[in-house]
């Protein structure tokens, strides 16, 4: 591998580069250690600020770099978790056998963290809080099936949820109080500087379901995430930044550990399985022999294999890597469950000189996933085995297995960023800094749904039937801008304009067909009928501009100061342009020097900051008509119906936080906010007799208050390089509750449970009460009692529904440990909990409903409304008895009428075992074979995901919904598939 | 700092530069293709466009109203021994115990009113163009008859309370089935002018005098039939594809079966083979006593059969029971066994309003008629018509999401 192009073709380029040096050099020489235990560290950055020279330590931690020193210069010692070290030399000085001993950073203030667009502060003087998972260290010691387990449970103040147990099922993210009204609720994610696209693919209803585009994502891929969590950070990032904004850094290559060497290649190989982690007893159906059956025994196979290389000096570095995932679902039929995911990336940074830099990232997908159907639907495993007390009554196990849906996505991720410093020597302009970022994100997916003439399929009969749909969305995102930072005395001030644009092509076209003579040719041209057929397009562009001002006052104060103004094409005739302020601010207690020695470090910041929600493309025309086909031919029908004066949703939020690094060993970061939705685009429906009620008409009337707060705790008990225990706490805390939608009707989801009304929080599960039984006069069971709200005097009632708990959990939280013994010892594990939340168990609902509820079958014997199961005898209660009542209550308790929905809300708290590992490196036993200079790393690694989960929600997996991840059909279960439990091992090698 | 303030000038006079270019790029972007402005269809030419889009909801809310009136009546269970009947809106309907949040009867309801603007706007921009335009002709037809339709279906339909008929117009007040039926006759009348097409001439005043029927006013009823469709004729049907399919089909038929038939078609058919022709059903297996059958409709067998709207059947019994009621010329049983002829079934020998009633439920079958009829013979029979308890929904509720945004209805 040594000899391979690659690392030739970069050296020629690095010698290329450096060519016009040419001076007397010295060499700068001497070894890294940890301060408190005086071991060596490995892969420490030495470098000289401001030049392209620099080299990573050893195993010993030894490093040797040569430069030519023409005046002082500052070497810089950087390592992740250690804080950084400066020292300032002049030519000719004695620069060998240098001894460094770095002390460690619990806080990791001397991590640079985003903290808007354009802008970066070292995490120790942020005025806001910032969110980074260290994404290569996790992928150190687990393997992960997504971005969305990546991320699970990392962070304060970001829920993420998945929305089934699909492979490469859709999720959502959940962040703080989940901004306004408007939307989706999303952040905003971008890869490389590149804004991505984050949609869930839901065509060709197969339940509900769909697949994310961030399935396409490969998680080995990725070094950071970094998630600016609401206005007050991401305001800087204009409209649509109102639920955050999250930016994903791809890994980057390295400069190569050790002396004279060029460059490391890391393969590594997962093995592993998914599990069925929630087994159907009697008290779930009738029927849970059957529905356990139709998982697989054995689990579904994970398999994955990656290569990387990486490597480079100071002035180039380069990553190349080669990924594939392939992944197999619990359900037994692997045809219709499974994703295969091959991923190429080629990153590459270039330091011509001290005034260029240049990053480039460019990232391929091809990803097959294979859904099987499921949710609200009757082609479905779990809908056929779970409603009815006999199974496979809509369709036979044969045909559900027959069912091909798949889905193929290819995906192009590139981005150039540069940044240039014109005048990097001339004192007066050497703050002048120019940066751009232009970079495309290209995705194409097709899916095709086949169901086969061979078997019988509802409406379509023995006709078969096949779907094929073609999506293409390409996001172009250049930002352009401009920096000056000027130093006099002890006040830094940096001055930016940057300008950002986002231009988005959304093409779709689909076609199905059906009369199909035989399943050995299902092309779309095999079959004689066509049933649907139709293209849509869209086109929007959004462009802001920003100003911004950041000062440092020495090293105590910090200020940020920006105003954006934002432009989009969605945005109505009468709000063409958007101004969006946002201020902030640090102190750094700490450096008065009166605080007691047990404060390393203490900061409060606040900030403010504002964005928005664009309305949808067409909601700022009146009406628009639309052609529909019918069986007289096409004809206009009403499409959409808009109001010329909606303007984007605005969303305000404050944010107060406290920083702490305490005794040197425990890390705080403790956040308060506050959010303000106004202007809220809210949909009011015309009264359907109006006949305009193709859509709802969209009015700036809605108001949305959320608060919360939020606390990231780290502590190290002890840490060396050989031993170190790392235990991480995050909690979050928020609500938030819908104040004004100027009266407008309580708006529901399509199954009239969660709504948006004024006075409760969004989502609310609103419905009737159900008291109990009703007795006839007789002492007999008389149906369900349900709450009559004509009789309340206060509250919301009026419309007999009330309040009854919301599926956003009131807080969430995890807690982690990550112990490392002897230098090769790594042991980890992740516990996550959500509490307050409740979920809607639909399925239990419908079993009831068709017979298919053993609990309540079982009563209506005892209540002698069913006959007995003479295989399960159970007697029958006496009228009017204590048992009778009890019985009857219990009945009308699981009732699955429409007005008793509110027995099936279950609490959804749940503790999970997310994930665990275990690692053994064996590198430092190679050296006893005389191959630690060949093997730089040989690590195996035994991991699990999801592995236990203790709740009181009765169905398979509390934290599911049939709809998908990302509408208002939130907290559903209603037939959906179990998140698996996973097991992997995993071998990695370096070179 | 000065060399900071020195610098924010020239970067405010970049961005105010930039602000102009950003307005451009994102006025920028290439248009929807598959949507098109209100305003910018006022013209003849567009008039086909619009004309073919409520003949499109005509249809789609003709048989779905129809399936949910079916429902409701006791032509059509919900029997969820039945493969494939989970709706809950459905045993709803069956039940007579209607929510006000009931979405099926809300999308039948939202079908309607769309139906009912959609008519009365190509009416309104019809009638600002080119009276002799062929367009406009055949737009103002569409309107007037579309829109007269909408209204029968609101009074046949839809009610404020269980007993109590009518439907509401625009966000307007209350309407009582009555004054729908008026109006509907009114606009039925007022297409006759826009037409010359004798098989669609008395189409319509065969739907007049359902209408009259319906509404109780039997010598208007009587006018309006004679001149209806007669033996043989071809009457009008709303029109289906396998891209919009017909509801029968889809929920009540080979497609789904939500809704099986009441058992006494199955005794019908067996009593005389040849109903088989009118009173088409097929068997499928039921799961509440092994082995047992229901029977569904198959009277359309694909999804893009043809739903009658009217036919000189129809006509012919009511011309039977309106002489009958003594308002009508002509004998009763022979009109009665004339339609009777025209499945092949043998005549009867003799006919009194009982009679009528049957043999309107075999003829109009999967029709979304026999709701009305049940409620009309009510009282006037040997039998009793209405097939649920008391309190029960005689018709299907002006639903909530028209009680929530309607100040004018209670």
């Amino acid at each position: 591998m040594r000899n391979s192009t690659i690392p030739k073709l970069a050296g020629l380029l690095l010698a290329f580069m450096i060519s016009g040096l040419s001076a007397q050099s010295q060499e700068i020489q001497g070894q890294v250690t940890d301060a408190s235990s005086g071991q060596p560290l490995a892969g420490v950055n030495v470098f000289v600020q401001n030049s392209t020279v620099g080299a990573a330590t050893d195993l010993d931690g030894m490093f040797s770099i040569v430069y030519v020193a023409t005046a002082d210069f500052t070497l810089v010692i950087n390592f992740i978790g250690y804080k950084r070290q400066t020292r300032e030399f002049s030519p000719g000085d004695n620069t060998s056998n240098m001894s460094i001993a770095l002390d460690q950073d619990v806080f990791q203030g001397e991590t640079i963290v985003v903290t808007g667009l354009g802008s970066s502060r070292s995490k120790a003087v942020a005025e806001v809080a910032v969110a980074r998972v260290d994404v290569e260290a996790l992928t150190a010691i687990n393997s992960y099936q997504d971005f969305s387990q990546l991320l699970r449970g990392k962070t304060a103040g970001v829920d993420i949820k998945k929305a089934s147990g699909n492979i490469g099922g859709g999720f959502r993210f959940d962040v703080r109080s989940g901004g306004g009204l408007n939307g989706n609720e999303q952040p905003v994610i971008y890869i490389d500087g590149v804004r991505a696209d984050h949609s869930e693919l839901k065509f060709n209803y197969v339940g509900g379901q769909g697949t994310s585009t961030l399935a396409d994502l490969n998680p080995e891929d990725i070094a950071t995430v970094e998630i600016l969590k609401g206005p007050a950070a991401a305001s800087s990032y204009g409209t649509s930044g109102s639920n955050g904004v999250i930016l994903i850094t791809t890994k980057k290559g390295k400069m190569t550990s050790g002396v004279g060497k060029n460059f490391n290649v890391t393969y590594k190989q997962v093995s592993g399985t998914n599990k069925q982690s929630y087994f159907y007893e009697r008290k779930d159906a009738e029927t849970w022999e059957d529905v356990n059956n139709i998982f697989s025994p054995d689990g579904g196979v994970i398999e994955g294999r990656n290569i990387s290389i990486t490597g480079g000096n100071a002035a180039a570095r380069y990553y190349i890597s080669y990924d594939r995932r392939y992944e197999e679902g619990i359900l037994k039929t692997v045809s219709n469950n499974y994703m295969d995911r091959r991923s190429v990336r080629a990153n590459m940074d270039v330091f011509p000189s001290a005034a260029l830099s240049l990053s480039i990232s460019t990232g391929y997908t091809l990803n097959e996933i294979t859904r099987p159907e499921n949710d609200n639907n009757t082609f479905g495993w779990l809908g056929n085995t779970l409603l009815f007390a006999n199974s496979y009554v809509f369709l036979d196990s044969a045909a559900i297995a027959a069912i091909e849906d798949i889905t193929v996505s290819q995906r192009f991720v590139g981005s150039i960023q540069g940044r240039f410093r014109p005048f990097p020597d001339t004192p007066m302009l050497s703050g002048l800094a120019f940066n751009a970022t232009f970079g495309l994100d290209d995705s194409n997916v097709r899916i095709d749904n086949t169901k086969s003439p061979d078997f019988r399929y509802g409406s379509i009969g023995t006709r078969g039937r096949r779907y094929a749909t073609v999506r293409q969305v390409q996001q172009f995102t250049a930002n352009v801008g401009a920096s000056f930072t000027a130093n006099l005395g002890g006040i830094q001030s940096t001055t930016s304009i940057t300008s950002q644009n986002f231009d988005r092509r959304y093409r779709r076209v689909f076609l199905s067909k059906t009369d199909y003579l035989t399943s050995l040719i299902m092309n779309l041209g095999a079959g004689s009928e066509l049933t649907s057929i139709d293209e849509v397009f869209s086109h929007r562009r959004e462009s802001g501009i920003l100003l911004s001002e950041e000062i440092s006052l020495g090293n105590q104060f910090f200020a940020t100061l920006s105003i954006r103004q934002d432009f989009a094409s969605t945005i109505g005739a009468e709000a063409e342009t958007v101004t969006y302020p946002a201020a902030r601010f640090a102190w750094r207690a700490d450096q008065l020097g009166i605080l007691p020695s047990l404060f390393n470090m203490l900061k409060f910041r606040f900030a403010y900051g504002e964005t928005g929600v664009l309305p949808g493309l067409d909601d700022g025309i009146p009406l628009l008509w639309e052609a529909e086909e019918g069986g007289v031919g096409v004809g206009g029908v009403l499409s959409a119906i808009g109001n010329d004066a909606i303007e984007p949703e605005r969303v305000k939020e404050t944010e107060i936080g406290i920083d702490a690094e305490l005794f040197g060993i425990i890390s705080i970061e403790a956040t308060m906010f506050k959010v303000n939705a106004e202007n809220s685009i809210v949909g009011r429906r015309n009264a359907p007799s109006t006949g305009k009620t193709a859509s709802s008409v969209p009015f700036n009337v809605g108001k949305v208050e959320g608060s919360g707060y939020e606390i990231l705790v780290q502590l190290t008990p002890f840490s060396s390089p050989r031993n170190r225990l790392d235990i991480t706490a995050t909690g979050t805390w928020q609500q938030n509750k819908v104040i004004d939608l100027d009266g407008a009707p309580p708006i529901f989801d399509g199954f009239d449970v969660n709504v948006i009304t004024e006075g409760l929080p969004k989502y609310e599960f609103y419905l009737p009460i159900v008291l109990g039984a009703k007795f006839d006069s007789d002492g007999r069971y008389d149906g369900v009692d349900i709450k009559d709200d004509s009789l309340e005097t206060s509250g919301v009632a009026g419309d007999g529904r009330y309040a009854q708990g919301n599926p956003l959990p009131k807080m969430y939280g995890s807690l982690s440990g990550n112990l490392k013994l002897f230098g090769f010892l790594n042991l980890y594990a992740l516990l996550e909990t959500k509490q307050g939340h409740v979920i809607n168990n639909i399925t239990a609902r419908f079993g009831a409903r068709f017979g298919n509820h053993s609990i309540r079958n079982d009563l209506g014997v005892k209540l002698g409304l069913r006959d007995s199961d003479p295989d399960n005898p159970i007697d029958t209660l006496a009228v009017g008895s204590a048992e009778y009542i009890e019985a009857a209550h219990a009945y009308a308790r699981t009732d699955g009428g429409g007005a008793s929905k509110a027995n099936w809300l279950e609490d959804a708290s749940y503790v999970k075992l997310r994930e665990m590992s275990a690692s053994v490196s064996l590198a430092p036993f190679l050296g006893m074979v005389g191959l630690q200079k060949t093997i730089t790393d040989l690590t195996v690694v035994v991991s699990a995901n999801n592995l236990m989960t203790w709740t009181n929600y009765s169905g398979p997996d509390p934290e599911v919904g049939w709809n998908g991840a990302l509408n208002s059909f939130r907290g559903q279960d209603f037939l959906t598939l179990q998140t698996p439990k996973s097991f992997t091992i995993t071998l990695r090698a370096s070179f | 700092m000065r060399k900071s303030r020195f610098f924010i000038l020239p970067f405010a006079i970049s961005g105010l530069l930039f602000l102009g270019a950003c307005d451009e790029y994102v006025q920028g972007v290439d248009p929807l293709i598959n949507v098109v402005e209100d305003d910018l269809l006022d013209e003849e030419a567009n008039l086909p466009f619009l004309s073919n889009g409520v003949r499109v909801r005509f249809a789609d809310t003709h048989d779905f109203l129809g399936v949910l009136s079916d429902g409701l009546s006791d032509l059509f269970e919900f029997d969820q021994s039945v493969n494939s009947a989970t709706f809950p809106t459905f045993e709803q309907l069956d039940m007579g115990l209607i929510d006000l949040d009931n979405n099926s009867v809300d999308g039948g309801f939202r079908r309607l009113g769309e139906l009912r603007f959609f008519a009365d706007n190509l009416v309104e921009r019809a009638a600002a163009l080119d009276a002799g335009a062929e367009e406009v002709v055949d737009a103002l037809f569409v309107g007037k008859f579309s829109g007269a339709m909408a209204r029968y279906f609101y009074a046949a339909n839809f009610g404020l309370s269980e007993t109590v008929g009518g439907g509401v117009i625009d966000g307007g007040p209350f309407i009582p089935s009555a004054d729908l039926y008026a109006s509907a006759i009114t606009l039925w009348t007022a297409s006759l002018a826009h037409t010359t097409d004798a098989n669609v001439i008395a189409s319509i005043n065969s739907l007049i005098a359902r209408a009259h029927l319906f509404n109780g006013n039997y010598a208007s009823a009587a006018t309006a039939a004679m001149l209806g469709l007669s033996d043989g004729m071809d009457g009008l049907e709303s029109e289906y594809s396998s891209v919009s399919t017909n509801y029968y089909y889809q929920q009540a038929g080979k497609g789904r079966t939500q809704f099986v038939v009441a058992n006494r078609f199955i005794d019908y058919v067996t009593a005389d083979a040849n109903e088989a022709s009118r009173v088409i059903i097929d068997t499928l297996r039921s799961n509440a006593i092994p082995d047992s059958l229901r029977s569904y409709q198959v009277k359309y067998p694909l999804s893009s059969t043809p739903l009658p709207v009217i036919t000189w059947q129809e006509n012919t019994l009511m011309l039977a029971e309106l002489a009958l009621r003594g308002q009508a010329t002509g004998t009763p049983l022979d009109l009665v066994n004339d339609v009777r002829d025209s499945h092949g079934i043998a005549d009867l020998t003799a006919v009194d309003l009982d009679v009528i009633y049957e043999e309107r439920d075999k003829e109009l079958f999967c029709l979304g008629l026999r709701l009305v009829d049940q409620r009309r013979f009510e009282g006037e029979l040997t039998m009793t018509t209405w097939h649920l308890g008391a309190g029960t929904w005689k018709y299907m509720p002006i639903p909530e999401n028209e009680r929530l945004r309607n100040d004018n209805i209670d």
